[in-house]
């Protein structure tokens, strides 16, 4: 199968993923759209070095958060709304409450995606790697982000 | 309802997109145009450095500008700033870049066989004129202290110092080719050869 094909292919088994990913990051509608291109565009290209003994979700994962780091330093120049600095957007795709985006909002982007990793039922192991921090520092960071979640949260 | 079940709860197909092999295509036609750009411009960067070092080197002959074997030396090392300058300069005049847009494969291919003619030279005469280069400045500040070729050919320690090294640095140039091969330039050339295979795929 040509590589192309290959990564269309697992583009459209992680749909729902990145779909997370861009609710995770970004809040109106069209910054999530710009995101996502943005995923895939770089996906696309780092796509010849991914080694597959890493989960493809996981990889896109870090790829995802890297990405959406790299659009929030721009954010400072062009304004780019974003969960952690922007309110919240009228243009949500997703059929969702405002407490959970409020609570997220709470987050920085990278423990946003350690909490959300944790949620979806990856292990510590897999999480330390996608964010590049100890197993031990990301247990003792979920434990932290849990507690903060949990005044918020009622 | 906790947080996971909130987060399970939201209906992530609501924002369905499709994304096709045409797309994987426009991304790397995309891709390819910022990437042809980089590796042009760090090829240019290059003949620049290369002029200045040839407009810069003679001016060391007005150092000691009365010593004539002192300035034979110093024209030893311009001599192959001029080879490098003249053979990029004879490449660039050459050189049409195709429009991005329109002719990416083209704009692709016109690249690559710029980039792998220039590193195909510099292979070559950094093996050959390394050498030269290295006799040219040892030589060139043992004569600065004024000390004649003669005198340096009639003693045999010197001699042997001289040939000696320079015959190091014969064997040191198959390796000093492979660490000047930019590593930027390589993964450029690489990843261009990709998008190429990928573009002209039916």
């Amino acid at each position: 199968m040509a590589l192309q094909d290959e990564f269309v292919e697992r583009i459209q088994e992680h749909r729902l993923l990145l779909n997370k990913l861009v609710f995770l990051y970004a809040d109106q509608a069209e910054d999530r759209n710009d995101l996502r291109q943005e995923i895939l565009l770089q996906a696309w290209r780092s796509y010849p070095n991914y080694r597959a003994e890493a989960r493809f979700s996981t990889w896109l994962y870090r790829l995802g958060l890297n990405v959406a780091l790299t659009m929030l330093a721009q954010a400072k120049r062009t304004q780019f709304s974003e969960l952690t600095d922007g309110p919240p957007g009228d243009g949500n795709q997703f059929e969702t409450d405002d407490q959970l985006q409020v609570v997220l909002r709470q987050l920085g982007p990278i423990d946003r995606t350690l909490l959300v990793m944790s949620m979806e039922g990856y292990n510590d192991v897999e999480i330390s790697e996608t964010l590049g921090i100890s197993p031990g520092n990301t247990r003792t960071k979920l434990h932290r982000i849990r507690q903060k979640i949990g005044q918020l949260w009622t | 309802m906790d947080l996971t079940e909130r987060w399970n709860a939201i209906d992530w197909q609501a924002s369905d997109f499709s994304f096709t092999p045409a797309d994987v295509l426009a991304a790397t036609r995309q891709q390819s145009a910022g990437d042809v750009r980089q590796l042009l411009q760090t090829y240019r960067r290059l003949y620049f450095m290369s002029i200045g070092f040839l407009v810069g080197t003679p001016l060391l002959m007005f150092l000691k500008p009365q010593e004539p074997e002192y300035v034979l030396c110093i024209g030893l090392i311009s001599f192959y700033w001029v080879l490098v300058v003249g053979f990029l300069t004879r490449q660039f005049v050459r050189f049409r870049l195709p429009d991005l847009a329109q002719q990416p494969t083209e704009a692709i291919r016109a690249t690559l066989h710029l980039a792998r003619s220039i590193n195909a030279f510099h292979t070559s005469i950094i093996g050959f004129m390394t050498p030269v280069v290295f006799l040219g400045s040892l030589l060139g500040t043992l004569t600065y202290g004024g000390t004649r070729f003669a005198q340096l050919a009639g003693n045999p320690l010197v001699v042997g110092i001289v040939a000696g090294s320079t015959l190091l640095v014969m064997g040191l140039s198959r390796w000093l080719r492979r660490k000047l091969m930019n590593r930027q330039c390589v993964a450029l050339i690489q990843r261009l050869d990709e998008q190429l295979r990928i573009l002209t795929t039916p």
